[in-house]
């Protein structure tokens, strides 16, 4: 009779202690064995993320280009124009790589002259539920990354900040992106009597830089940088631009909507500071 | 030995085959579960404990490669392939119509579950999204094709169940 019962509703009892294990785990994913767990489960899910992060470019900025130059040196040293030696489809992958390779040479360049310590990493993935507010890294604990640490990405030759590491696992460390309602990050208009305020994420695309002075003199288009206050993050790293100024809601405070200098869904390749 | 392998397999495939299609789709309109159907799949074919045990495994699996609240997709699959076994007399899977609709209602509810699971667990509101909608349609939309190739794919191992 009792085994008839278990045979009539195993299934249901199984579903209690799977879901009795998940609320373990989501309850307390922030201990150590619940965290090793994960490290263990990640190394099964990281070879397609490594070889997606890889296949995106080459892994440094000087590495031999899979594809000719567009124009090459005779034997005195003349520039010809080869361009005409390719197909529509070839000049675009080469375009593509060019482009790509200017960003890794733009990265490692700010990363040798500025920041020496920092630590070069891929964007490995994404949660599609928090597309603009996490990314993943494919690299972790064992390669020096710490829970805080600042990131940047490298737009245009500068680096600008886009978040901080939130998790690390062995090989993986997960970034709150500024996008994210959670993050706050001491800001600062150098071009407007130097105000402070605080840039805070709207899980949308832009940023709202708080607690301006109603007698502000930020404009549109002033680039809000990092003030360095609470020491979280140097000083001095753009964050974006102003795009729009009006009260807060309890109009006791200007704020500025910002457009962050990195998009977020653009970025595959960034600078981990040491905290 | 045989069926061992053969879970394994389907488990990995399906797994890093998510894991590359969230890398170039994941975040837009036009994302699809793929492991969300397969547990549908299991569930309707093999019943409710073949589905919740592949539910939960591809469910924690998924939280590891995401980085994100590791067990909020165990619990999520693993009450879809529970779903799933159950409605499994009542439905018959063979129809591609059935396939479709019931893999757009489990994906509805499973965004709802989500964000109510999210906000439980997690320091982050979680906040509507319009792939919650689109999503679940795009899911209707593959679900056949998956279906198919995971027939197929039993055929192959000869590990199509037999009803008693």
């Amino acid at each position: 009779m009792d085994w008839e019962l278990y045979e009539r509703y195993r299934s249901t009892l199984l579903l209690a202690v799977l879901l009795f294990v998940s609320s373990l785990l989501l309850a307390f994913q922030k201990t150590s064995p619940v965290q090793h767990l994960r490290a263990f489960l990640v190394s099964f899910t990281l070879p397609p993320q490594r070889f997606l992060a890889q296949a995106k470019g080459p892994s440094s900025a000087v590495s031999t280009p899979e594809y000719p130059e567009m124009s090459v040196l005779d034997a005195s040293g003349t520039v010809l124009d080869v361009s005409g030696h390719f197909s529509g489809e070839e000049r675009r992958k080469i375009q593509v790589l060019s482009e790509e390779n200017a960003r890794f040479r733009d990265l490692f360049l700010i990363k040798d002259q500025k920041w020496p310590r920092a630590i070069a990493a891929r964007v490995a993935g994404r949660d599609p539920q928090r597309w603009f507010q996490e990314i993943v890294l494919d690299k972790g604990k064992e390669d020096g990354l710490e829970v805080d640490a600042p990131v940047l990405a490298v737009v245009e030759g500068r680096e600008v900040l886009i978040g901080r590491i939130l998790e690390v696992s062995a090989h993986l460390a997960k970034v709150m992106l500024l996008q994210d309602s959670l993050s706050e990050v001491a800001a600062t208009v150098p071009g407007a009597n130097g105000e402070d305020g605080v840039v805070e994420g709207t899980n949308s695309h832009e940023l709202v830089l708080k607690f301006l002075d109603r007698g502000s003199q930020v404009k549109l288009g002033d680039l809000v940088v990092t003030s360095g206050l609470g020491s979280a993050f140097p000083p001095g790293i753009p964050i974006g631009w102003v795009t729009g100024l009006e009260p807060d809601p309890r109009q006791l405070f200007l704020q500025a909507k910002v457009r962050p200098a990195a998009r977020s869904n653009q970025i595959r390749m960034v600078l981990v500071l040491k905290v | 030995m045989k069926k061992a392998l053969y879970f394994f397999f389907t488990v990995w495939i399906l797994v890093w085959g998510q894991v590359v299609s969230d890398h170039f789709l994941g975040g837009t309109l036009f994302a699809v579960q793929w492991v969300l159907i397969a547990v549908l799949h299991f569930g309707l074919t093999r019943g409710p404990w073949s589905g919740e045990c592949m539910g939960f495994t591809w469910g924690i699996l998924i939280d590891a490669s995401s980085l994100g609240l590791l067990g909020i997709h165990a619990i999520l699959y693993s009450l879809a392939g529970y779903a799933a076994g159950m409605f499994r007399r009542q439905l018959d899977a063979s129809k591609m119509w059935t396939q479709a609709i019931f893999s757009w209602m489990v994906s509805m509810i499973y965004f709802a579950l989500y964000l109510v699971v999210e906000r439980f667990f997690s320091v982050n509101e979680g906040t509507f999204q319009w792939a919650f909608l689109t999503v679940p349609v795009m899911n209707a939309v593959f679900a056949p094709l998956v279906f198919g190739a995971l027939d197929f794919w039993m055929e192959v191992w000869d590990m199509t169940p037999v009803e008693h």
